[in-house]
């Protein structure tokens, strides 16, 4: 802390009192968040956790860029943080949110050294987005942002440290242009005493022949330096080779027609682990065929697919997920008499009481079988073959981020059983300018968005599996005066049947079945107030109730009640 | 190796293309701004007579000889940074970073924010403005008896304070000002209380107006278990994960304010809650609500607040009910009344009680918020304040107290007389004990650096609170319960001179400030000096300004005190008598200004104390302390 504070006097000693002039630019974030929240629950069941909560915080993200040169640029962003109730000095925290060097070496290859964002494919390495938004309303998003902002969840990137490199090679031949993309991160340091150096590298090749044809071939791999832990005994390994494409077949004045894929292999290895239960190898593979058509006049989309993914697909870069639902979420983490830890749900989410990932997972972390089933680690699940299609409405005046998806897998192989699980994710959704329908002049908008799940499985009586999960995520906002608007959002998420969870150990290997019913209806109910000061910048005044009726045997029905006012700038 | 010359010739063989000349993004803030100060702060005390500071398990902790501190206790670091930015013509943002050390030769910073972080906000639409402030800490004032602070008649000693404060351009102006303007320039804390949260003002058509506040208060904080290297879970985002718990301890309210040309009307309320218990169903609440009338004509100002308050907790259930508070100021000026009256009349009930107003609590027994949870720091308990039937500066209110107050100000050319009576009375028999505070209390809050200890000394009578220390005297003529069977009278009297004259053609101020105050049981309309009282307290202060140039002033400081107790309180067992102190300190210093902004300050002070009557209560030293501040 020491450091950071004093990192943060030199800075700002050394560069004169302005904002931005061509050698270094100030950036960043700032915010209050204040927060009272009210734990429902019957006295009986719960008489010994204080219900009420108040607290909050404010926080600069004071980010300096500065560039040394016109190639160069070394971003360091500096987290002061206060909480609400921390009077002269109290509750303040210093940290280092970000510090990066980044550049164009020989006017050449672009680099970034430092805390880094990668993204690469879905099934390589993503930052699949967390369960419980489909169109999500203005009054749910804003408090998301907030959370994938502080959790560097921009655009399905993960934050990791280490190096990257990225240039392109000009051809004259059928391949027009070559990107080429590199980086290694540090996963893990090595402890000395069992655990190894972990690094995750990769890159990809991206042959570009026309603006037709692309043709792309990925690496990531996670793996243990040898000779990192003096007697260099155990070692893991997991590495991915995919290559993708996207070959655009017709493209004309009405309509577009594209086919695209990626097909891949994954190898894990676990070397000289003494844990007998480490599997020497598991390898597998995927592909993920699509083919889409563009109906320009109709402003339409409509997208076939076909995939099958390996059991022992692993990729933990895309398999990863963001919210661990191990933990118990931050508010109210043990309740009841008894004390118990609180389930994770997608209400703690929003609220940002969720313990989340910031590091790869090599193991398959747990999941709600029912928020997610179907693709609980993202397009990359393991062990799912079947067929998807999605259609989707481009903006118009009256209708934006229209959509229905509809995934129809099944399991590749059998858990437990011969008997294989299917799977039917359907998601739509839709935001309705309803202003312009009514043409009124003031912006009147709705968020419509619905997800229907099923898991069915047949066989016999202990192994028929029947979950059902449905969904609505919506929302009015209506700007009653200019840049003032008034919001309102509920999300309702209804579950019932059964499932057999997969216990697996920490090499991912199937080590138990626990059957599990399920029978709940959560709901949220938010209503408020929103300023936009510009697109940036925002007041919102909300308040929020969070039910949860959970029929199944010895369920818990509670509810959490939250007011809150968050004001957030970001420059 | 292989590798990099490989892709050497790669890249050369097939051409390259890059050009990958980075751009300055757009500018994304409109201002941004680092301002601030630096201090540093050197003090040398030598005691030649040792203090008695406490009295553990039966052993004295004697304080003696030498001591120096580099580096101030009191919330004044060595360098403060203000820094600031404006997203866009509407919002802004403000923080500002605290750094300071002892100079031990361990480089151990201490490194902070002071105020916190502030976010500002304002936005205009058809039918109102509204301006948003969140974060904090700010400074704030919703009326006088709901959320403010005390500032009196602008009657104190300069030396005293901070010397620097303010510093300006030229180094005679601090002293100048307070002759002709009767007061030193003040800052935004001057008056107001500090609040963390969200401020809401609004401007209302028909000049309506309102404010709201929603947070924290400096006695209504948090407690927190911060982690000592957190660096590693930066991203672990539980908006709890810094606090101890998270019982609910909050501050709320706000004024509808009307304007009706130059005068005012309101009404305000200001209220707290929170929970005594760790299960926060204990509930501690407090309600007030009071309506202003401010009236402003040419020769006569009317200021009046009253209002209801009501009080309760586990101990305090509803017992109390509500209670009054009025409080009534009328300033005329010479057109009326020939010389300048400030006039202020209140009522206080002992059924009321805020921490946060110009009130001291004198009669309930609070609950402590469980919020507070084990931390012993500044905000999540409180500032300790002042207890026991005070003997207080004029202008001061307390609650279970009425009173009055007159004060006027006499200006003949350069010298300037203020005269001051004051005559209240406690509403309620509430308690035995009466404290009052030292003429050299900043230099006896030194004793016990680093906290706000009560009941210290060889005695334990004293009490420390923010830069004074305050003593408590019991009054043996009570019942069982410890409370008398009559009221208790308090008068004081304040009596300031200030005076401009020159020597040698250079400017020469003299300041005196006299205060004589009595607790008594009967009602006296003036001072009582005569041995009826129970406790007279009487200080004199004179302050000399020379200013030798325009960059040098020398100054110059003696302060007596008298403190006199009669029989009917606590008597020494041993000497068989009440207390009888005495109080000297006597001051020289030095204003320079070095460079423009850059000021040199140095006081010495010699103090001395003793009671007669409580011979270990005594003590004597010298004070010199050094301090340089630049501002920029």
């Amino acid at each position: 802390m020491k450091n950071t504070i004093l990192a943060i006097l030199a800075l700002l000693f050394i560069l004169p009192a302005k904002s931005q002039n061509e050698k270094f630019q100030i950036n960043g974030a700032a915010r209050s968040y204040l927060f009272a929240n009210a734990l429902q629950i019957d006295n009986s069941l719960d008489s010994i956790t204080p219900k009420k909560s108040n607290y909050g915080h404010n926080l600069l993200d004071l980010g300096i860029s500065v560039f040394p040169n016109a190639q160069t640029e070394v971003i360091g962003v500096f987290r002061i943080r206060n909480e609400l109730g921390g009077f002269w000095g109290g509750g303040v925290t210093f940290n280092v949110r970000q510090l990066t060097l980044k550049g164009v070496a020989n006017n050449v290859v672009r680099y970034e050294i430092g805390d880094i964002d990668l993204k690469m494919t879905p099934y390589t390495l993503f930052n699949t987005q967390e369960e419980g938004f489909i169109n999500e309303s203005d009054i749910f998003k804003v408090r998301r942002d907030i959370l994938h902002y502080d959790l560097f969840y921009q655009e399905n990137q993960w934050r990791m440290q280490g190096a990257k490199i990225d240039f392109n090679v000009l051809t004259n031949s059928i391949v027009k242009k070559t990107n080429v993309k590199g980086y290694l991160t540090r996963q893990k340091a090595s402890d000395g005493l069992s655990q190894p150096e972990r690094l995750y590298g990769g890159g990809s090749f991206n042959f570009i022949g026309s603006s037709k044809f692309n043709f792309q071939i990925n690496s990531a791999n996670m793996f243990d330096l040898t000779k990192t832990l003096g007697n260099d005994s155990t070692k893991f390994t997991n590495s991915i080779v995919t290559s993708n494409f996207n070959y655009k077949i017709i493209n004309n004045e009405n309509k577009s027609m594209k086919l695209s894929g990626e097909g891949g292999f994954s190898d894990t290895k676990y070397i000289n682990n003494p844990n007998s239960n480490a599997p020497k190898a598991l390898s597998d593979w995927f592909y993920d065929l699509s083919s889409s058509i563009h109906i320009k006049k109709k402003k339409l989309r409509f997208t076939f697919g076909v995939k099958d993914i390996g059991k022992d697909f692993r990729s933990p870069g895309a398999q990863t997920k963001r919210i661990n639902y191990s933990k118990s979420p931050g508010l109210y983490q043990q309740f009841t008499n008894n004390y118990i830890g609180r389930e994770v749900t997608y209400s703690d989410i929003i609220t940002g009481n969720a313990a989340a990932s910031f590091k790869l997972s090599e193991t398959l972390m747990a999941y709600n079988a029912a928020y997610s089933n179907t693709n609980p680690f993202g397009d990359a699940t393991p062990n799912r073959r079947g067929i998807y299609f999605h259609l989707e409405g481009l903006d118009s005046v009256k209708f934006k981020n229209s959509f229905i998806k509809c995934l129809l897998l099944q399991e590749s192989v059998g858990t437990g059983t011969l008997e294989r699980k299917s799977f039917a994710l359907t998601q739509m959704g839709t935001t309705i300018l309803l202003n312009q329908f009514l043409n009124l002049k003031k912006t009147l908008k709705i968020n419509l968005g619905l997800q229907n799940e099923l898991t069915l499985r047949g066989g016999e009586a202990y192994e028929q599996i029947n979950l059902s999960s449905n969904f609505i995520d919506a929302g009015v906002s209506y700007e009653f005066i200019p840049k003032l608007n008034l919001l309102f959002g509920t999300k309702i998420w209804i579950a019932k049947g059964n499932e057999n969870l997969i216990i697996r150990d920490e090499f991912n290997t199937v080590s138990d079945f626990k059957p599990i019913d399920i029978n709940f209806s959560e709901s949220i109910i938010a209503a408020g107030f929103k300023y936009d000061f510009d697109e940036k910048n925002t007041l919102t005044l909300q308040y929020q109730n969070f039910d949860l009726k959970n029929n199944s045997i010895d369920g818990i029905d509670y509810g959490i009640s939250e007011f809150n006012i968050l004001y957030s700038l970001n420059f | 190796m292989r590798i990099l010359l490989s892709l050497h010739i790669f890249l050369v063989s097939f051409g390259v293309l890059a050009q990958e000349i980075k751009n300055v993004k757009p500018a994304p803030l409109q201002g941004f701004y680092v301002s601030g100060n630096y201090r540093f702060y050197a003090q040398h005390r030598i005691l030649n007579d040792p203090y008695t500071t406490g009295i553990e398990n039966n052993v004295p902790t004697i304080l003696e000889g030498r001591s120096i501190l580099v580096g101030d206790a009191s919330q004044l670091p060595e360098l403060t940074l203000n820094i600031g930015g404006k997203p866009n013509s509407k919002t802004s943002f403000g923080t500002d970073l605290v750094v300071w050390n002892q100079n031990t030769g361990d480089f151990d910073y201490y490194r902070n924010l002071q105020l916190g972080i502030n976010l500002y906000g304002d936005f205009s639409t058809k039918y109102f403005d509204v301006s948003v402030k969140t974060g904090g800490i700010f400074w704030h004032e919703i009326s006088p008896l709901t959320f403010g602070s005390f500032f009196g008649y602008n009657r104190y000693s300069l030396f005293e304070r901070n010397p620097w404060d303010p510093q300006m351009r030229n180094v005679e102006d601090r002293y100048k000002n307070y002759l002709t303007n009767g007061a030193i320039s003040q800052d935004t804390r001057w008056a107001n209380q500090a609040v963390q949260g969200i401020l809401l003002d609004a401007n209302l058509p028909k000049n309506f107006s309102i404010n709201i506040i929603y947070g924290k208060a400096q006695n209504m904080g948090a407690a927190f278990a911060i982690p000592e290297n957190d660096l590693n879970n930066q991203t672990y985002n539980s908006n709890q994960r810094f606090y101890e718990n998270t019982i609910p301890n909050i501050v709320y309210g706000g004024a509808i304010r009307k304007k009706i040309k130059k005068h005012l009307i309101s009404i305000n309320n200001y209220s707290e809650r929170s929970y005594s218990d760790e299960l926060a169903t204990k509930p501690i609440n407090n309600q007030i609500t009071t309506s202003g009338l401010h009236l402003k004509f040419k020769a006569l100002d009317i200021d009046l607040e009253g209002g209801l308050g009501k009080y309760s907790d586990e101990y305090n259930q509803d017992s109390l009910g509500y209670g009054e508070l009025v409080s009534l100021k009328i300033n005329t000026n010479k057109k009326i009344t020939f010389l300048p009256f400030q006039i202020h009349a209140y009522r206080i009930s002992p059924k009321v009680v805020n921490n946060n107003s110009t009130f001291i609590n004198t009669s309930i027994n609070q609950a402590q918020s469980a919020a507070s949870g084990t931390s012993q720091v500044v905000g999540a308990n409180g500032i300790l304040q002042q207890t026991g039937s005070g003997i207080i500066p004029m202008g001061q209110m307390a609650n279970n107290r009425q009173g009055l107050n007159i004060s006027t100000d006499i200006k003949i050319k350069l010298l300037t007389i203020t005269l001051g009576n004051s005559i209240a009375r406690e509403i309620d028999r509430i308690g035995n004990r009466v404290s009052y505070t030292h003429l050299n209390g900043l230099t006896m809050s030194r004793f016990w650096r680093w906290s706000f200890p009560s009941n210290v000394g060889p005695y334990n009578k004293k009490s420390v609170v923010y830069r004074s220390v305050f003593e408590t005297v019991n009054i043996t003529e009570s019942d069982n319960k410890g409370n008398v069977n009559f009221d208790k009278h308090f008068n004081t009297m304040e009596a300031q001179l200030k005076y401009k004259f020159d020597v040698f053609n250079k400017p020469w101020y003299v300041f005196y400030l006299g205060s004589y105050n009595s607790v008594q049981k009967t009602f006296s309309p003036v001072t009582v000096f005569k041995e009826d009282a129970y406790l007279r307290v009487y200080n004199h202060q004179l302050e000399n300004y020379f200013c030798l140039t325009s960059k040098l002033i020398i100054s110059q400081y003696l302060g007596v005190e008298r403190i006199i107790g009669n029989y009917a309180t606590q008597i020494n067992i041993e000497t068989q008598r009440p207390i009888n102190q005495e109080g000297i300190g006597i001051g020289l210093g030095m204003d320079f200004m070095m460079a423009k902004n850059t000021g040199l300050y140095l006081r010495h002070r010699y103090f001395s104390f003793k009671d007669t009557s409580f011979p270990l209560d005594k003590f004597c030293g010298h004070e010199s302390t050094l301090e340089i501040k630049v501002t920029f």
